[in-house]
């Protein structure tokens, strides 16, 4: 961002710079980060127990 | 042209380097960086061991809400949790809050998360005989974490907080995107008014951050030496 990559959080500045709604902006941006936190984590716990744990890796 | 560094452009701009524009208005520089990591670091270290403590919770009720909490800040990006932050402080506290406290708060919150993930796993590290050892002398449930496995645990955790600490001084660099006056604040200000040595200033500055970095990881392995089992 600081650089001018547009990523999200970049993105996220402009639309509040557009349409000055920062508070849904970031929250919109928020969620897209945690959705994708949230899903990588629940692939690789399912991984570890679908593969992992009978293989007998702790 | 030749392309040698001038390095002047440092020593001209030192003192607001160090310390900002201290004695006529707020500190800055490396002054606020060492304020703000310093202040941070010990709110965190007590937050993180509060949400690790609550995080190994027997009582669902206590232990689900903060996984999940825990779990988003850990998924979101500092830069957010900042501006999280910067909006919400100012709504909660029905008043604007200085700048630099929104800084601490969101840096205490982010390493606060990771913090409890490291005690959660230095809990789980003693062996589950030291709980039943201690159950078995009559100690009550929060007794045995307190003062049996907590304190075994927090020695095997040293270098995992050191670690957390060197990368939430890294961090208080962000603290320039809602104008705080920390050192890379100072140093793209110092940028922009000399508009030729960003080099310079910006090597100068990475410099600076290592010495501290450097100092700190120093003084913790001291600190993990004397603390070091007796064996």
């Amino acid at each position: 961002m600081t650089i001018g990559v547009a990523e999200l959080t970049y993105q996220a500045r402009q639309v509040e710079s557009y349409t000055f709604k920062g508070f849904e902006a970031f929250t919109a941006a928020t969620l897209v980060y945690i959705a994708i936190s949230v899903i990588i984590t629940g692939l690789v716990t399912l991984y570890s127990k679908k593969v992992l744990s009978p293989m007998g890796v702790r | 042209m030749d392309a040698g560094f001038d390095f002047t452009v440092i020593w001209d701009n030192m003192a607001h380097f160090m310390i900002g524009r201290y004695p006529s208005g707020p500190i800055g520089g490396v002054l606020l960086t060492f304020y703000l990591a310093v202040v941070s670091l010990v709110l965190s270290f007590f937050g993180g061991l509060i949400l690790g403590l609550m995080c190994v919770s027997r009582n669902r009720v206590i232990k689900y809400p903060i996984l999940a909490i825990v779990n988003a800040v850990r998924g979101m990006p500092l830069l957010m949790v900042i501006f999280w932050m910067y909006f919400l402080l100012p709504a909660l506290m029905g008043r604007p809050t200085p700048e630099s406290w929104t800084v601490i708060m969101a840096l205490t919150l982010f390493t606060s998360a990771y913090m409890s993930q490291i005690v959660q796993a230095g809990i789980e590290g003693i062996s589950k005989g030291q709980t039943e050892a201690a159950l078995s002398t009559g100690l009550h449930h929060w007794q045995a974490m307190l003062f049996i496995i907590l304190p075994q645990g927090l020695r095997n955790m040293i270098p995992s907080f050191v670690n957390q600490f060197v990368s939430m001084i890294k961090d208080t660099s962000l603290a320039f995107i809602v104008g705080v006056s920390e050192l890379t604040h100072v140093a793209t200000q110092v940028n922009n008014r000399t508009m030729i040595y960003p080099t310079e200033i910006f090597l100068f500055i990475a410099v600076v951050y290592f010495i501290i970095c450097f100092a700190f990881t120093s003084l913790s392995r001291w600190l993990e030496k004397s603390l070091a089992w007796r064996k």
